[in-house]
């Protein structure tokens, strides 16, 4: 198998020479293969959400290197890297732009990485096209398809960024907490669709997330971070091994460590 | 004589509703509140009057000045965009800016009368309406109505195409954006260009249905256009059909009405800025009273 992520001597640090300097990764190497599907878990501050950051080029680095399948992005700004990689942030209203409806939103998604020209953005059979993808979702949207996206629940709206961040061909899904604020039920489905749009289109994946079950149940490869190293790392039949209850010991121990 | 205040009103509003358009898509599409309007208005109008003078046919003078306003919102934009300046500062820059570059080209004249020349208003279309002042204040109101209503459409258009849904995802929500891999910065600019494109042709066309130029003419346009588009927007906020644009119309005609009624009754027209400024925020209040009781109403309901 193929390396689809390298990330080579990662040095990142927050507020540098300053009295706040914070050095979040020191020489910080990952290298992930194709296919799989990484759930990363962590106290605060560990450093997840800023390696997710990292990857899809939100913020600088201080040294090392980012390569995705083969081709050096260090320098790429984030707009372009974009075009290769899916992210679904917690908050549901970064993915989705609220006062359009679901099929702008959705004709927006498709086009990514082709020129947003002058042609139609709609027309009647694209709409059609649309309502039967988010019928898939079985959340109702198929009567919403005209309806502007402002007006659903966190759930819906989470579940139309996942369909949107995976609508055209990526090399990278990036989940940021996606499930982390919504309710346990809702929580529970967008998961479940979350495992099986990455298990069908065999997108690689790297999911930040507080639910240790989530986890533990879902994906491939584990991760446990702490200080801007992996504590745990697990794949294959260790990572079947794992249960919730030793993550949590090594999670204690992590606090324990750290005074809280 | 109320005859005469209410074509006046028509014509005054049908400009406006050109400026209000064009700020509809800065400050409802953008959240950018953009105060180069209060210049690229004169600055089509001089570019306009200046090109006429050395013999310029009118209709090419009208998309210079479309051209010359959409120069003005490109330099807002670059300033916001790539030297990283807040939104309202960038505008003020220009706008200040442009103060000077409109005296230039009106060679220190603050107003400049249009010689008898073919304009929008003064051609053979108009004179088919006879020497009387009304009927061709009716014709003036039918070109303005074809220009407006010309706008209108392309700009609808315009909002319906791949890069009218990013203008308005821009203005929603930047990450989405960057995460469709756009650069929101050059949509930004691309919203200013045509804002200011337009803000630039309604003061050519002011311009020209004055008769004169007056580089004074743009100050408060910024209070003007954005009460107009409030308005509409306010207005027509629970009907579904209707356009931005349309409500930005209408809202610029009520304003307007409401402008002329006030000076009418016999306000000097001395204090036009202080009404203008006055009427302006009323509206804000209203806005948010109003909005407020609707919000109530909603929760009640539930």
């Amino acid at each position: 198998m193929s390396n689809i992520l390298e990330l080579n001597n990662i040095t990142k640090i927050f507020n540098k020479d300053t009295v706040n300097e914070a050095t979040v990764f020191n020489n910080f190497n990952l290298t992930v293969e194709e296919g799989e599907f990484v759930s990363i878990v962590g106290s605060n501050g560990s450093g997840k959400t800023t390696l997710l950051n990292i990857i899809s080029g939100n913020i600088p680095i201080e040294y090392g290197s980012v390569i995705l399948k083969g081709n050096d992005i260090t320098k790429q700004p984030e707009y372009i890297r974009a075009r290769r990689i899916g992210r679904v942030f917690q908050d549901p209203s970064k993915g989705t732009a609220n006062t359009m409806t679901i099929a702008e939103n959705l004709a927006l998604a498709e086009n990514k990485g082709n020129p947003y020209g002058l042609s139609r953005g709609l027309n009647k059979k694209k709409i059609e096209e649309y309502r039967e993808l988010v019928r898939t979702l079985n959340l109702g949207l198929e009567d919403k398809i005209n309806v502007e996206v402002g007006s659903l629940s966190g759930g819906q709206r989470q579940a139309l960024t996942l369909l949107m961040a995976t609508m055209t061909p990526i090399d990278l899904l990036l989940l940021d907490e996606h499930t982390a604020a919504l309710d346990p039920k809702t929580s529970q489905d967008i998961m479940d669709l979350t495992n099986r749009i990455v298990t069908e289109k065999h997108i690689t994946t790297l999911m930040v997330t507080h639910n240790l079950r989530f986890a533990v149940e879902y994906g491939s490869r584990l991760m446990m971070f702490n200080k801007g190293t992996a504590v745990i790392d697990k794949a294959g039949e260790d990572k079947q091994k794992l249960v919730v209850d030793d993550l949590l010991k090594t999670f204690n121990e992590i606090s324990i460590e750290c005074g809280n | 004589m109320a005859l005469n205040i209410l074509l006046q009103i028509i014509q005054q509003g049908l400009c406006y509703a050109l400026v209000a358009m064009g700020v509809y898509i800065t400050y409802k599409i953008l959240d950018f509140p953009d105060l180069t309007v209060d210049s690229s208005f004169p600055f089509g109008g001089v570019v306009c009057i200046s090109l006429m003078q050395v013999g310029c046919p009118f209709i090419v003078a009208l998309i210079m000045a479309f051209i010359a306003g959409a120069f003005a919102g490109l330099i807002t934009g670059l300033l916001h965009v790539k030297c990283k300046i807040s939104n309202l500062l960038s505008g003020i820059i220009t706008m200040t800016a442009l103060l000077s570059i409109n005296m230039a080209i009106a060679r220190g004249n603050s107003i400049i009368p249009y010689k008898t020349s073919t304009t929008l208003f003064n051609n053979a279309f108009i004179s088919l309406f006879g020497p009387n002042i009304q009927l061709q204040a009716f014709g003036n109101i039918i070109i303005l109505v074809i220009v407006v209503a010309a706008a209108k459409l392309l700009l609808d258009l315009f909002l319906k195409t791949k890069t009218g849904f990013m203008l308005r995802a821009v203005g929603n929500n930047e990450q989405m954006c960057t995460s469709l891999g756009c650069n929101s910065g050059n949509y930004k600019i691309l919203g200013l260009v045509i804002a200011n494109g337009m803000v630039g042709l309604a003061g050519a066309i002011y311009g020209q249905y004055m008769n004169y130029f007056d580089n004074q003419s743009g100050v408060g346009m910024v209070v003007i256009a954005l009460a107009s588009v409030i308005i509409g927007v306010s207005i027509f906020r629970s009907v579904k059909f209707v356009k931005g644009t349309t409500a930005a119309i209408i809202g610029a005609l009520i304003y307007t009405a409401a402008l002329n009624v006030v000076i009418a009754i016999g306000v000097p027209t001395t204090y036009l800025k202080l009404l203008m400024a006055a009427i302006f925020a009323i509206i804000l209040v209203l806005n948010k009273f109003v909005l407020n009781k609707d919000k109530k109403l909603k929760k009640e309901a539930k």
